[in-house]
């Protein structure tokens, strides 16, 4: 198959009006919750998910992978705002871009931060399109030692590479492969950790961990979060969004730094937008003849990072679409969806489904063209909205869950299992536990441990296979190293806060 | 001698370690099998241990880590939308979509003072109304606006 009839294939796959009108529903609204802080695109999406069960699965994946991308652009516009990010990968955004704003560059970084989003997303998904069937074609060779170990990788790197102590994201992840035990052994067909509920006999519902996790427990510390209220915020028109022509110069080289950066770290399980982005950041800095004006204003401190972000997002669906390895719990989300409307996705999706495959990739450039469309003109309704109090939004907010929590179902257990992974997420927010790998861990651990007794059942118990065959065993070496990256990053720490102790006491 | 401080960290490992002994507890009472025949319980005590193993490091990170800012637990909010999501789930089915969105609208708006009557009856109007709209006509829910 040539890439060109698989474009046109997916194209007349999207730009059907169903398709089209799912991807405008998908883009407006990740846009809307990109731009509130507060609701993330993983809220978005388990909202949504109940309801993409009525539509045709083409279309559902459509919206929903519309709804991670446009949080991407509208993630930045509370950054540059408000000094709040939108979602957490567009933190670095602030760095830069609220001095942008405190100068009165507001138009230009919202601007500079919609191109930059645009490249980097364009960027990828050529990437996509590019290697997707390659990686696909490859894993068509996979067996159980492969699946385990490529799992296995993400799983630890997504624990571990995340910001905060590796240690607690390892916890977080095993918490998640754990919960995800819960229910029938699909070989024995033997009950576990039911506790002689029926209600949890078919394991526990995503839609309602997600929603608990991600939803209640994040509105809960929005509440708290005063003074985030009523934001100050000027008027953005058209006219002050146009780049002068010395900011135009920053915006290429970066763009396309930040496009590799977030393609290459995107196409790794494990690792998202946000390390991405910060990576990007970091890149930038050091090969600027300037670094000095980072952090005060400086156009390619955004440009990069955002480019980087929306690249990873795309190039994520490179291991969820070839693989059947979601890279971050969003991914996670999207696979759920995909199993939920009885497609599996990995090596013989895109051969068994080319149409859905392609058109849903022709749809991230119909989604983004829209996205620039859309962003560039509608930046001062995005900032009116930011004007909007919690305490209107946050009541309807719950309804939605609620609701939506129900609808999966039709089970009013499930809105008990979301409230208690609400305050679950509450209490793990306290202690600083990341929430994203345990979701993650969730959706791959019925996977990892079907794989994981397949292969020992073919190899009779014995654990040398994996080491035996290249793939896995490559696989298993980058896991035992980010491993004992963690461990020298908390042994490194550690001595230097003690080294400030004694410092301190002397 | 343990700071105040590092409690809830400690608290949070040992938690850990009694969700970790406890799966293998339990996971053992599943056929456990051997390794190249696994039975229901094989995995689950492996993870058990795992987690047991991993909470044990947390609670040597947490004591010998620096002073964490402990995180004030918000009793209001937490309270106010636990009853308002519990309440939904019990009047749903029984009283119907209506009845348990205002339930839910009503209390959740507690979570955050000051009362604010007139904005509250609104949205939990135009949330009733919406909820009608999408869910039950819109999507086909088996749900009733009113009554079981």
């Amino acid at each position: 198959m040539d890439l060109l009839s698989n474009f046109a294939l997916g194209l007349s796959t999207a730009i059907t009006p169903e398709a089209l009108l799912f991807c405008f529903i998908g883009v407006t609204v990740g846009t809307f919750v990109g731009v509130l802080p507060g609701i993330g695109a993983m809220a978005a999406i388990s909202l949504a998910l109940p309801m993409t069960f009525h539509i045709d699965p083409t279309y559902a994946l459509i919206m929903l992978a519309g709804i991670f991308y446009g949080a991407q652009y509208g993630g930045s516009t509370a950054s540059i705002l408000m000094n709040l990010p939108g979602s957490i990968s567009s933190a670095v955004t602030c760095l830069d871009g609220y001095p942008m704003a405190q100068k009165g560059k507001a138009g230009v970084a919202l601007f500079v931060t919609a191109i930059a989003s645009f490249i980097g997303s364009s960027f990828a998904i050529i990437i996509v399109m590019c290697f997707a069937p390659v990686i696909a074609e490859a894993a068509l060779g996979f067996s159980s030692y492969e699946y385990f170990a490529v799992m296995l990788m993400g799983l630890i790197a997504a624990s571990t590479l995340s910001t905060g102590s590796p240690l607690k994201g390892l916890a977080s992840v095993v918490i998640g492969v754990t919960l995800g035990i819960v229910g029938t052994d699909v070989t024995t067909g033997q009950y576990r950790f039911t506790f002689g509920l029926n209600d949890l006999s078919d394991g526990i519902n995503l839609v309602a961990i997600a929603m608990g996790l991600f939803g209640i427990s994040e509105i809960v510390s929005n509440i708290l979060r005063k003074g985030s209220e009523r934001p100050n915020i000027g008027k953005v028109t058209l006219r002050s969004m146009f780049p002068s022509r010395e900011e135009w110069k920053l915006i290429p080289k970066p763009a396309a730094r930040g496009s590799i950066v977030g393609s290459a770290i995107g196409i790794l399980p494990g690792v998202g937008p946000t390390l991405s982005a910060f990576m990007a950041y970091l890149l930038e800095k050091k090969v600027s003849r300037t670094p000095e004006r980072f952090g005060h204003g400086a156009v390619e401190g955004i440009t990069a990072p955002e480019a980087a972000n929306n690249a990873a997002v795309q190039a994520g669906f490179i291991p969820t679409l070839s693989l059947g390895i979601p890279g971050d719990a969003i991914m996670a989300l999207m696979l759920g969806a995909m199993l939920i409307h009885g497609i599996v996705p990995g090596p013989l999706f895109m051969t068994e489904y080319p149409e859905m495959f392609w058109g849903l990739v022709m749809s991230f450039w119909i989604g983004n063209i829209l996205l620039l469309v859309l962003n560039i003109p509608l930046n001062g309704l995005w900032v009116k909205m930011l004007a909007i109090p919690y305490h209107i939004l946050y009541p309807a907010i719950l309804v939605f869950i609620c609701i939506g929590v129900y609808s999966a179902q039709n089970s009013v257990f499930d809105v008990y299992v979301a409230l208690f992974f609400g305050l679950v997420g509450l209490a793990m927010n306290a202690v600083r536990i990341p929430t994203a790998p345990l979701l993650l861990g969730f959706v791959l651990g019925p996977l990892l441990e079907e794989h994981f007794r397949r292969s020992m059942l073919l190899s009779r118990g014995a654990f040398d296979v994996f080491m035996q065959r290249p793939v896995s065993a490559t696989f298993l070496v980058i896991t035992a190293a980010l491993l004992l990256y963690a461990g020298f990053g908390m042994w490194r720490n550690a001595r230097r806060r003690r080294q400030a102790q004694a410092a301190a006491a002397a | 001698m343990v700071s105040r401080q590092k409690l809830p960290d400690l608290i949070a490992a040992l938690s850990v370690v009694a969700l970790g002994v406890a799966v293998v507890v339990i996971g053992r009472g599943y056929p456990v099998g051997t390794l190249s025949r696994m039975g229901s319980g094989y995995f689950p005590v492996i993870l058990g241990g795992l987690l047991a193993l991993v909470g044990v490091a947390l609670i040597w990170e947490a004591i010998r880590a620096g002073e964490s800012a402990l995180q004030r637990i918000p009793l209001r909010p937490v309270l106010m939308i636990g009853l308002g999501v519990l309440s939904f789930g019990a009047l749903v089915e029984r009283a119907g979509l209506v009845p348990a969105t205002v339930a839910l609208v009503l209390l959740s708006s507690l979570a955050e003072p000051p009362l604010r009557p007139v904005s509250t009856l609104v949205i939990a109007a135009v949330m009733s109304a919406l909820g009608v709209a999408l869910f039950i006509h819109a999507l086909a829910l088996p749900l009733n606006a009113f009554g079981g």
